[in-house]
Protein backbone atom coordinates (compact mmCIF):
# COMPACT_ATOMS: atom_id res chain seq x y z
CA UNK A 1 0.00 0.00 0.00
CA UNK A 2 1.17 3.50 -0.83
CA UNK A 3 -0.28 6.32 1.19
CA UNK A 4 0.09 10.05 0.66
CA UNK A 5 -0.78 12.25 3.63
CA UNK A 6 -1.29 16.00 3.49
CA UNK A 7 1.34 16.62 0.80
CA UNK A 8 2.29 20.21 -0.02
CA UNK A 9 4.64 21.42 -2.74
CA UNK A 10 5.24 24.84 -4.30
CA UNK A 11 7.51 25.94 -7.13
CA UNK A 12 8.57 29.62 -7.11
CA UNK A 13 5.86 30.33 -4.53
CA UNK A 14 3.18 28.81 -6.77
CA UNK A 15 1.43 26.01 -4.86
CA UNK A 16 1.11 22.82 -6.93
CA UNK A 17 0.15 20.21 -4.34
CA UNK A 18 -2.16 21.64 -1.69
CA UNK A 19 -2.50 19.13 1.10
CA UNK A 20 -3.00 16.07 -1.06
CA UNK A 21 -4.04 12.85 0.65
CA UNK A 22 -4.70 9.58 -1.16
CA UNK A 23 -4.19 5.84 -0.78
CA UNK A 24 -3.13 3.57 -3.64
CA UNK A 25 -4.28 -0.05 -3.21
CA UNK A 26 -1.68 -2.80 -3.35
CA UNK A 27 -1.29 -5.08 -6.41
CA UNK A 28 -3.76 -3.01 -8.44
CA UNK A 29 -3.50 -0.40 -11.15
CA UNK A 30 -4.54 3.07 -10.05
CA UNK A 31 -5.26 5.65 -12.70
CA UNK A 32 -4.77 9.32 -11.84
CA UNK A 33 -6.82 11.51 -14.14
CA UNK A 34 -6.67 15.28 -14.23
CA UNK A 35 -6.17 18.31 -16.43
CA UNK A 36 -2.73 19.35 -17.65
CA UNK A 37 -0.64 21.36 -15.20
CA UNK A 38 -2.47 20.33 -12.03
CA UNK A 39 0.60 18.51 -10.69
CA UNK A 40 0.02 14.85 -11.57
CA UNK A 41 3.61 14.32 -12.73
CA UNK A 42 4.83 16.25 -9.67
CA UNK A 43 2.97 13.73 -7.50
CA UNK A 44 4.72 10.85 -9.30
CA UNK A 45 8.09 12.53 -8.81
CA UNK A 46 7.35 12.74 -5.08
CA UNK A 47 6.38 9.07 -4.98
CA UNK A 48 9.59 8.08 -6.78
CA UNK A 49 11.77 10.11 -4.42
CA UNK A 50 13.00 12.53 -7.10
CA UNK A 51 11.28 15.56 -5.61
CA UNK A 52 11.07 16.09 -1.84
CA UNK A 53 7.81 17.63 -0.52
CA UNK A 54 7.60 20.97 1.29
CA UNK A 55 5.55 19.17 3.95
CA UNK A 56 3.46 16.04 4.33
CA UNK A 57 4.30 12.37 4.24
CA UNK A 58 4.43 9.46 1.84
CA UNK A 59 4.23 5.95 3.24
CA UNK A 60 5.45 3.06 1.12
CA UNK A 61 5.06 -0.43 2.60
CA UNK A 62 4.39 1.25 5.92
CA UNK A 63 7.62 3.28 5.94
CA UNK A 64 7.69 7.04 5.69
CA UNK A 65 9.68 7.83 2.52
CA UNK A 66 11.13 11.07 3.85
CA UNK A 67 11.32 10.06 7.52
CA UNK A 68 13.96 7.34 7.11
CA UNK A 69 17.72 7.37 6.51
CA UNK A 70 19.01 7.84 2.96
CA UNK A 71 20.22 4.20 2.88
CA UNK A 72 16.77 2.92 3.89
CA UNK A 73 15.16 5.20 1.32
CA UNK A 74 17.53 3.88 -1.34
CA UNK A 75 16.45 0.31 -0.44
CA UNK A 76 12.78 1.24 -0.56
CA UNK A 77 13.08 3.06 -3.89
CA UNK A 78 15.11 0.30 -5.51
CA UNK A 79 11.90 -1.79 -5.55
CA UNK A 80 10.22 0.90 -7.62
CA UNK A 81 10.43 1.94 -11.26
CA UNK A 82 9.10 4.81 -13.30
CA UNK A 83 8.29 5.13 -16.99
CA UNK A 84 8.73 8.73 -18.10
CA UNK A 85 6.62 10.53 -20.67
CA UNK A 86 9.78 11.22 -22.70
CA UNK A 87 10.96 7.59 -22.18
CA UNK A 88 14.22 9.05 -20.75
CA UNK A 89 16.39 6.35 -22.30
CA UNK A 90 20.12 7.08 -22.00
CA UNK A 91 20.80 8.30 -25.52
CA UNK A 92 24.52 7.48 -25.50
CA UNK A 93 23.79 3.81 -24.77
CA UNK A 94 22.23 1.15 -26.99
CA UNK A 95 18.89 -0.40 -26.00
CA UNK A 96 20.65 -3.49 -24.57
CA UNK A 97 23.07 -1.26 -22.64
CA UNK A 98 20.14 0.77 -21.30
CA UNK A 99 18.56 -2.40 -19.94
CA UNK A 100 21.90 -3.69 -18.65
CA UNK A 101 22.39 -0.35 -16.88
CA UNK A 102 19.37 -0.93 -14.65
CA UNK A 103 20.51 -4.52 -13.94
CA UNK A 104 24.03 -3.39 -13.09
CA UNK A 105 23.11 -0.39 -10.95
CA UNK A 106 19.75 -1.02 -9.31
CA UNK A 107 20.49 -2.27 -5.75
CA UNK A 108 17.60 -4.75 -5.90
CA UNK A 109 18.82 -6.20 -9.21
CA UNK A 110 22.37 -6.41 -7.87
CA UNK A 111 21.09 -8.65 -5.07
CA UNK A 112 18.87 -10.80 -7.30
CA UNK A 113 20.77 -11.11 -10.58
CA UNK A 114 24.26 -12.42 -11.41
CA UNK A 115 26.22 -10.77 -14.21
CA UNK A 116 26.21 -13.92 -16.34
CA UNK A 117 22.39 -13.82 -16.38
CA UNK A 118 22.26 -10.31 -17.91
CA UNK A 119 22.19 -11.40 -21.56
CA UNK A 120 19.29 -13.82 -21.07
CA UNK A 121 17.30 -11.29 -19.04
CA UNK A 122 17.86 -8.55 -21.62
CA UNK A 123 16.71 -10.91 -24.39
CA UNK A 124 13.62 -11.86 -22.38
CA UNK A 125 12.76 -8.22 -21.57
CA UNK A 126 13.07 -7.19 -25.23
CA UNK A 127 10.99 -10.13 -26.44
CA UNK A 128 8.26 -9.37 -23.88
CA UNK A 129 7.90 -5.78 -25.15
CA UNK A 130 8.10 -6.85 -28.80
CA UNK A 131 11.54 -5.41 -29.52
CA UNK A 132 13.44 -8.62 -30.21
CA UNK A 133 16.55 -7.86 -32.28
CA UNK A 134 16.74 -4.21 -31.24
CA UNK A 135 19.69 -4.81 -28.88
CA UNK A 136 22.23 -2.66 -30.73
CA UNK A 137 19.94 0.16 -31.80
CA UNK A 138 20.31 3.58 -30.21
CA UNK A 139 17.23 5.38 -28.81
CA UNK A 140 17.46 7.97 -31.60
CA UNK A 141 16.93 5.16 -34.14
CA UNK A 142 13.57 4.15 -32.62
CA UNK A 143 10.06 5.56 -33.04
CA UNK A 144 8.19 7.10 -30.09
CA UNK A 145 6.25 3.90 -29.40
CA UNK A 146 9.38 1.73 -29.65
CA UNK A 147 11.22 4.06 -27.26
CA UNK A 148 8.36 3.79 -24.77
CA UNK A 149 8.52 -0.03 -25.06
CA UNK A 150 12.31 -0.05 -24.65
CA UNK A 151 11.93 2.10 -21.51
CA UNK A 152 9.35 -0.39 -20.24
CA UNK A 153 11.82 -3.24 -20.87
CA UNK A 154 14.47 -1.34 -18.87
CA UNK A 155 11.92 -1.07 -16.07
CA UNK A 156 10.55 -4.60 -15.90
CA UNK A 157 13.91 -6.34 -16.21
CA UNK A 158 14.63 -5.97 -12.48
CA UNK A 159 11.03 -6.86 -11.53
CA UNK A 160 10.11 -3.99 -9.18
CA UNK A 161 6.91 -4.34 -7.14
CA UNK A 162 5.84 -0.70 -7.63
CA UNK A 163 5.60 0.80 -11.11
CA UNK A 164 4.85 4.44 -11.90
CA UNK A 165 3.81 5.51 -15.39
CA UNK A 166 3.81 9.17 -16.43
CA UNK A 167 1.46 9.56 -19.40
CA UNK A 168 2.64 6.35 -21.08
CA UNK A 169 0.53 6.78 -24.24
CA UNK A 170 0.78 10.54 -24.85
CA UNK A 171 1.75 11.33 -28.43
CA UNK A 172 1.21 7.80 -29.72
CA UNK A 173 -1.28 6.60 -32.34
CA UNK A 174 -4.30 4.59 -31.06
CA UNK A 175 -2.86 1.21 -32.12
CA UNK A 176 0.52 1.81 -30.46
CA UNK A 177 -1.28 3.26 -27.42
CA UNK A 178 -3.31 0.09 -27.09
CA UNK A 179 -0.12 -2.02 -27.40
CA UNK A 180 1.47 0.00 -24.57
CA UNK A 181 -1.71 -0.35 -22.47
CA UNK A 182 -1.71 -4.11 -23.00
CA UNK A 183 1.97 -4.26 -22.01
CA UNK A 184 1.27 -2.30 -18.82
CA UNK A 185 -1.65 -4.61 -17.95
CA UNK A 186 0.47 -7.70 -18.70
CA UNK A 187 3.38 -6.37 -16.65
CA UNK A 188 1.07 -5.63 -13.71
CA UNK A 189 -0.31 -9.17 -13.86
CA UNK A 190 3.03 -10.94 -14.24
CA UNK A 191 4.84 -8.92 -11.54
CA UNK A 192 1.74 -8.61 -9.31
CA UNK A 193 2.87 -5.02 -9.07
CA UNK A 194 1.24 -1.93 -7.63
CA UNK A 195 0.91 0.37 -10.64
CA UNK A 196 0.13 4.08 -10.64
CA UNK A 197 -0.62 5.54 -14.06
CA UNK A 198 -0.98 9.25 -14.75
CA UNK A 199 -2.88 9.75 -18.00
CA UNK A 200 -5.36 11.84 -19.96
CA UNK A 201 -6.24 8.86 -22.08
CA UNK A 202 -9.71 7.73 -20.95
CA UNK A 203 -9.56 4.64 -23.16
CA UNK A 204 -6.26 3.64 -21.52
CA UNK A 205 -7.75 4.33 -18.11
CA UNK A 206 -10.76 2.11 -18.81
CA UNK A 207 -8.56 -0.62 -20.28
CA UNK A 208 -6.02 -1.00 -17.51
CA UNK A 209 -7.42 0.73 -14.42
CA UNK A 210 -8.73 -1.02 -11.29
CA UNK A 211 -8.89 2.04 -9.08
CA UNK A 212 -9.27 5.68 -10.12
CA UNK A 213 -8.40 9.07 -8.65
CA UNK A 214 -9.23 12.52 -10.01
CA UNK A 215 -6.62 15.17 -9.37
CA UNK A 216 -7.70 18.80 -9.50
CA UNK A 217 -6.21 22.00 -8.09
CA UNK A 218 -3.53 20.17 -6.11
CA UNK A 219 -5.75 17.67 -4.33
CA UNK A 220 -7.50 14.38 -5.10
CA UNK A 221 -11.14 15.41 -5.34
CA UNK A 222 -12.61 11.96 -5.83
CA UNK A 223 -11.43 8.38 -6.00
CA UNK A 224 -12.88 4.90 -6.12
CA UNK A 225 -13.31 1.76 -8.20
CA UNK A 226 -14.38 1.91 -11.85
CA UNK A 227 -18.14 1.97 -11.22
CA UNK A 228 -18.25 4.50 -8.40
CA UNK A 229 -15.61 6.74 -10.01
CA UNK A 230 -17.28 7.06 -13.39
CA UNK A 231 -20.63 7.71 -11.73
CA UNK A 232 -19.24 10.47 -9.53
CA UNK A 233 -20.99 13.81 -9.99
CA UNK A 234 -17.93 16.05 -9.65
CA UNK A 235 -18.63 18.67 -12.36
CA UNK A 236 -15.01 18.99 -13.53
CA UNK A 237 -14.63 15.23 -13.79
CA UNK A 238 -17.89 14.97 -15.72
CA UNK A 239 -16.79 17.78 -18.01
CA UNK A 240 -13.42 16.12 -18.63
CA UNK A 241 -15.06 12.78 -19.40
CA UNK A 242 -17.45 14.45 -21.84
CA UNK A 243 -14.60 16.27 -23.57
CA UNK A 244 -12.49 13.12 -23.72
CA UNK A 245 -15.17 10.83 -25.03
CA UNK A 246 -17.27 13.08 -27.28
CA UNK A 247 -15.94 16.10 -29.18
CA UNK A 248 -17.82 19.30 -28.08
CA UNK A 249 -19.07 20.04 -31.61
CA UNK A 250 -21.13 16.87 -31.35
CA UNK A 251 -22.72 17.82 -28.00
CA UNK A 252 -25.73 19.66 -29.56
CA UNK A 253 -26.28 16.77 -31.96
CA UNK A 254 -26.23 14.31 -29.04
CA UNK A 255 -28.23 16.76 -26.85
CA UNK A 256 -25.47 16.93 -24.18
CA UNK A 257 -25.66 20.01 -21.94
CA UNK A 258 -22.25 21.73 -21.43
CA UNK A 259 -22.70 22.04 -17.66
CA UNK A 260 -24.48 18.77 -17.12
CA UNK B 1 9.17 56.56 -6.91
CA UNK B 2 7.56 53.65 -8.77
CA UNK B 3 10.80 53.06 -10.75
CA UNK B 4 12.83 53.10 -7.55
CA UNK B 5 10.58 50.47 -5.94
CA UNK B 6 10.81 48.36 -9.08
CA UNK B 7 14.61 48.75 -9.13
CA UNK B 8 14.95 47.75 -5.45
CA UNK B 9 12.55 44.85 -5.99
CA UNK B 10 14.60 43.59 -8.98
CA UNK B 11 17.82 44.03 -7.03
CA UNK B 12 16.43 42.00 -4.12
CA UNK B 13 15.27 39.24 -6.49
CA UNK B 14 18.66 39.13 -8.27
CA UNK B 15 20.52 39.04 -4.94
CA UNK B 16 18.26 36.26 -3.69
CA UNK B 17 18.84 34.26 -6.91
CA UNK B 18 22.59 34.79 -6.66
CA UNK B 19 22.69 33.71 -3.00
CA UNK B 20 20.57 30.69 -3.85
CA UNK B 21 23.00 29.71 -6.63
CA UNK B 22 26.00 30.21 -4.35
CA UNK B 23 24.30 27.99 -1.76
CA UNK B 24 23.57 25.30 -4.37
CA UNK B 25 27.17 25.50 -5.61
CA UNK B 26 28.46 25.01 -2.04
CA UNK B 27 26.04 22.10 -1.66
CA UNK B 28 27.43 20.50 -4.83
CA UNK B 29 31.01 20.76 -3.53
CA UNK B 30 30.05 19.32 -0.14
CA UNK B 31 28.12 16.45 -1.80
CA UNK B 32 31.16 15.55 -3.93
CA UNK B 33 33.45 15.62 -0.86
CA UNK B 34 30.97 13.51 1.11
CA UNK B 35 30.81 10.91 -1.69
CA UNK B 36 34.59 10.91 -1.98
CA UNK B 37 35.06 10.18 1.72
CA UNK B 38 32.36 7.50 1.61
CA UNK B 39 34.48 5.84 -1.11
CA UNK B 40 31.64 5.89 -3.63
CA UNK B 41 33.98 6.33 -6.59
CA UNK B 42 33.70 3.71 -9.32
CA UNK B 43 37.13 2.86 -10.74
CA UNK B 44 35.81 2.01 -14.22
CA UNK B 45 34.04 5.39 -14.50
CA UNK B 46 37.17 7.18 -13.23
CA UNK B 47 39.36 5.35 -15.77
CA UNK B 48 37.01 6.41 -18.59
CA UNK B 49 37.14 10.06 -17.48
CA UNK B 50 40.93 9.97 -17.01
CA UNK B 51 41.17 8.85 -20.62
CA UNK B 52 38.72 11.48 -21.93
CA UNK B 53 40.08 14.38 -19.88
CA UNK B 54 43.75 13.39 -19.80
CA UNK B 55 44.77 11.31 -22.79
CA UNK B 56 42.42 12.82 -25.38
CA UNK B 57 43.29 16.40 -24.32
CA UNK B 58 47.03 15.78 -24.57
CA UNK B 59 47.51 16.55 -28.31
CA UNK B 60 45.58 19.83 -27.98
CA UNK B 61 47.50 20.87 -24.87
CA UNK B 62 50.87 20.01 -26.46
CA UNK B 63 50.02 21.82 -29.70
CA UNK B 64 48.87 25.02 -27.99
CA UNK B 65 51.80 24.94 -25.55
CA UNK B 66 54.25 24.45 -28.40
CA UNK B 67 52.77 27.29 -30.47
CA UNK B 68 52.72 29.69 -27.49
CA UNK B 69 56.32 28.83 -26.55
CA UNK B 70 57.38 29.49 -30.15
CA UNK B 71 55.69 32.90 -30.18
CA UNK B 72 57.16 33.78 -26.78
CA UNK B 73 60.67 32.90 -27.95
CA UNK B 74 60.26 34.75 -31.24
CA UNK B 75 59.09 37.92 -29.47
CA UNK B 76 61.66 37.65 -26.68
CA UNK B 77 64.53 37.14 -29.10
CA UNK B 78 63.29 39.94 -31.37
CA UNK B 79 62.73 42.42 -28.52
CA UNK B 80 65.84 41.59 -26.47
CA UNK B 81 68.57 40.77 -28.98
CA UNK B 82 69.32 44.41 -29.93
CA UNK B 83 69.70 45.19 -26.20
CA UNK B 84 72.21 42.38 -25.76
CA UNK B 85 69.79 40.31 -23.66
CA UNK B 86 69.08 37.49 -26.15
CA UNK B 87 70.68 34.98 -23.76
CA UNK B 88 67.73 35.44 -21.39
CA UNK B 89 65.28 34.08 -23.98
CA UNK B 90 65.42 30.54 -22.54
CA UNK B 91 64.81 31.56 -18.96
CA UNK B 92 62.03 33.96 -20.02
CA UNK B 93 60.20 31.29 -21.96
CA UNK B 94 60.68 28.62 -19.25
CA UNK B 95 59.69 30.82 -16.33
CA UNK B 96 56.60 32.28 -17.99
CA UNK B 97 55.47 28.91 -19.37
CA UNK B 98 55.85 27.20 -16.00
CA UNK B 99 54.48 29.85 -13.68
CA UNK B 100 51.78 31.56 -15.74
CA UNK B 101 51.10 30.53 -19.29
CA UNK B 102 51.19 26.72 -18.92
CA UNK B 103 48.41 26.47 -16.29
CA UNK B 104 46.32 29.27 -17.83
CA UNK B 105 46.58 27.92 -21.37
CA UNK B 106 45.79 24.37 -20.26
CA UNK B 107 42.78 25.50 -18.23
CA UNK B 108 41.46 27.57 -21.16
CA UNK B 109 41.83 24.61 -23.50
CA UNK B 110 40.09 22.29 -21.02
CA UNK B 111 37.30 24.77 -20.43
CA UNK B 112 36.48 24.59 -24.13
CA UNK B 113 37.11 20.88 -24.62
CA UNK B 114 35.90 19.41 -21.33
CA UNK B 115 33.97 22.05 -19.36
CA UNK B 116 31.57 22.89 -22.18
CA UNK B 117 31.10 19.20 -22.97
CA UNK B 118 30.30 18.37 -19.33
CA UNK B 119 27.67 21.14 -19.12
CA UNK B 120 26.12 20.17 -22.46
CA UNK B 121 26.07 16.44 -21.63
CA UNK B 122 24.69 16.72 -18.09
CA UNK B 123 22.37 19.56 -19.15
CA UNK B 124 20.82 17.62 -22.01
CA UNK B 125 20.42 14.59 -19.75
CA UNK B 126 18.65 16.84 -17.25
CA UNK B 127 16.20 18.36 -19.75
CA UNK B 128 15.37 14.97 -21.26
CA UNK B 129 14.66 13.52 -17.76
CA UNK B 130 17.59 11.08 -18.05
CA UNK B 131 18.94 12.23 -14.67
CA UNK B 132 15.52 11.58 -13.10
CA UNK B 133 15.40 8.17 -14.79
CA UNK B 134 18.85 7.42 -13.39
CA UNK B 135 17.67 8.36 -9.91
CA UNK B 136 14.57 6.14 -10.17
CA UNK B 137 16.80 3.22 -11.18
CA UNK B 138 18.60 3.66 -7.86
CA UNK B 139 21.66 5.39 -9.31
CA UNK B 140 22.81 8.74 -7.99
CA UNK B 141 23.73 11.13 -10.86
CA UNK B 142 26.27 12.66 -8.47
CA UNK B 143 28.05 9.31 -8.10
CA UNK B 144 27.68 8.33 -11.72
CA UNK B 145 28.40 11.61 -13.51
CA UNK B 146 29.84 14.29 -11.21
CA UNK B 147 32.27 12.48 -8.90
CA UNK B 148 34.35 10.66 -11.56
CA UNK B 149 34.70 13.87 -13.60
CA UNK B 150 35.79 15.89 -10.56
CA UNK B 151 38.43 13.36 -9.48
CA UNK B 152 39.72 12.83 -13.02
CA UNK B 153 40.02 16.58 -13.59
CA UNK B 154 41.91 17.05 -10.30
CA UNK B 155 44.35 14.29 -11.23
CA UNK B 156 44.90 15.23 -14.88
CA UNK B 157 45.07 19.03 -14.81
CA UNK B 158 48.53 19.29 -13.16
CA UNK B 159 49.88 16.60 -15.51
CA UNK B 160 48.50 18.38 -18.57
CA UNK B 161 49.86 21.74 -17.37
CA UNK B 162 53.35 20.21 -17.07
CA UNK B 163 53.04 18.84 -20.62
CA UNK B 164 51.89 22.24 -21.86
CA UNK B 165 54.77 24.04 -20.12
CA UNK B 166 57.34 21.50 -21.32
CA UNK B 167 56.13 21.69 -24.92
CA UNK B 168 56.22 25.51 -24.66
CA UNK B 169 59.87 25.36 -23.62
CA UNK B 170 60.61 22.96 -26.50
CA UNK B 171 58.76 25.30 -28.88
CA UNK B 172 60.83 28.22 -27.58
CA UNK B 173 64.05 26.25 -28.07
CA UNK B 174 63.03 25.33 -31.65
CA UNK B 175 62.51 28.98 -32.60
CA UNK B 176 65.43 30.45 -30.63
CA UNK B 177 68.01 27.82 -31.55
CA UNK B 178 66.88 26.33 -34.85
CA UNK B 179 65.40 29.45 -36.42
CA UNK B 180 67.37 32.35 -34.91
CA UNK B 181 70.57 30.32 -34.45
CA UNK B 182 70.93 30.75 -30.69
CA UNK B 183 73.23 28.31 -28.92
CA UNK B 184 71.34 25.42 -27.26
CA UNK B 185 73.54 25.57 -24.17
CA UNK B 186 72.88 29.33 -23.81
CA UNK B 187 69.15 28.64 -24.05
CA UNK B 188 68.99 25.85 -21.46
CA UNK B 189 71.88 26.60 -19.07
CA UNK B 190 70.22 29.36 -16.99
CA UNK B 191 66.93 27.51 -16.65
CA UNK B 192 67.88 25.22 -13.68
CA UNK B 193 69.50 28.19 -11.94
CA UNK B 194 66.39 30.38 -12.02
CA UNK B 195 63.60 27.82 -12.12
CA UNK B 196 63.19 26.12 -8.75
CA UNK B 197 60.80 23.62 -7.16
CA UNK B 198 58.56 26.49 -6.05
CA UNK B 199 57.79 27.30 -9.70
CA UNK B 200 56.80 23.69 -10.26
CA UNK B 201 54.67 23.85 -7.11
CA UNK B 202 53.01 27.05 -8.41
CA UNK B 203 52.35 25.30 -11.75
CA UNK B 204 50.76 22.31 -10.02
CA UNK B 205 48.73 24.31 -7.52
CA UNK B 206 47.37 26.76 -10.08
CA UNK B 207 46.40 24.09 -12.57
CA UNK B 208 44.81 21.99 -9.83
CA UNK B 209 42.67 24.91 -8.63
CA UNK B 210 41.74 25.88 -12.20
CA UNK B 211 40.74 22.26 -12.83
CA UNK B 212 38.49 22.29 -9.78
CA UNK B 213 36.89 25.55 -10.90
CA UNK B 214 36.23 24.20 -14.41
CA UNK B 215 34.72 20.90 -13.33
CA UNK B 216 32.52 22.31 -10.56
CA UNK B 217 31.26 25.22 -12.67
CA UNK B 218 30.59 22.85 -15.59
CA UNK B 219 28.74 20.25 -13.49
CA UNK B 220 26.77 22.94 -11.66
CA UNK B 221 25.62 24.57 -14.90
CA UNK B 222 24.61 21.18 -16.29
CA UNK B 223 22.76 20.00 -13.18
CA UNK B 224 20.77 23.21 -12.73
CA UNK B 225 19.97 23.90 -16.37
CA UNK B 226 16.49 25.25 -17.07
CA UNK B 227 14.55 25.19 -20.32
CA UNK B 228 15.05 22.92 -23.31
CA UNK B 229 17.74 22.97 -25.98
CA UNK B 230 18.08 26.76 -25.67
CA UNK B 231 18.60 26.38 -21.92
CA UNK B 232 21.41 23.88 -22.51
CA UNK B 233 23.05 26.26 -25.01
CA UNK B 234 22.75 29.16 -22.57
CA UNK B 235 24.17 27.06 -19.72
CA UNK B 236 27.12 25.98 -21.86
CA UNK B 237 27.94 29.57 -22.84
CA UNK B 238 27.54 30.64 -19.22
CA UNK B 239 29.87 27.86 -18.11
CA UNK B 240 32.63 28.89 -20.54
CA UNK B 241 32.35 32.61 -19.71
CA UNK B 242 32.27 31.96 -15.96
CA UNK B 243 35.22 29.56 -16.15
CA UNK B 244 37.38 32.06 -18.08
CA UNK B 245 36.48 34.90 -15.70
CA UNK B 246 37.05 32.95 -12.50
CA UNK B 247 40.29 31.43 -13.82
CA UNK B 248 41.71 34.87 -14.68
CA UNK B 249 40.62 36.40 -11.36
CA UNK B 250 41.82 33.46 -9.28
CA UNK B 251 45.10 33.46 -11.23
CA UNK B 252 45.74 37.03 -10.09
CA UNK B 253 44.92 36.16 -6.47
CA UNK B 254 47.02 33.00 -6.59
CA UNK B 255 49.98 34.84 -8.13
CA UNK B 256 49.89 37.47 -5.39
CA UNK B 257 49.50 34.82 -2.68
CA UNK B 258 52.26 32.58 -4.07
CA UNK B 259 54.69 35.50 -4.49
CA UNK B 260 53.95 36.76 -0.96
CA UNK B 261 54.44 33.32 0.55
CA UNK B 262 57.68 32.90 -1.42
CA UNK B 263 58.97 36.19 -0.03
CA UNK B 264 57.83 35.16 3.45
CA UNK B 265 59.49 31.74 3.24
CA UNK B 266 62.71 32.48 1.34
CA UNK B 267 63.12 36.25 1.27
CA UNK B 268 64.04 38.01 -2.01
Amino acid sequence: MIEVKNLYKSFNNIPILKGMSVQFPENQTTIILGRSGVGKSVLLKHLSGIEPPDSGEIFIKGKSLYGISSEQREDLLSDMGMLFQSSALFDSLTIAENIAFSLAHNPLAQKRVKEEEYAALIDHALVSVGLDGYHNKYPSELSGGQRRRAALARLIVYRPSILLFDEPTTGLDPITSMQINMLIAETQRSLKATCIVVTHDIVAALTIGDYFAFHNEGIIVTCGDKKSFFQDNNPILRHMLRCALVPPEWWPVLQIQPNQ
Amino acid sequence: MHHLVEFVDNLCKKTKDLLERVGLFALLISSVLKLLFRKKLSFSLLREQLYIIGVLSLPLVIMTGLATGMVLAAQAYFQLSDKGLAATTGIMVAKSMLVEIGPILTSFMLTGRIGAAITAEIGSMKVSEQLDAMATLGVSPMEQLVLPRCVAMCLMMPVLAIFSSASGIIGGWLVACKFYGMNTQTFFEPIPVHVNWYDLFANGLKSWIFGLLIVFIACFNGLYVKGGARGVGRATTHCVVLCYTTILLSNFLLTVALNSSYWYLFGF
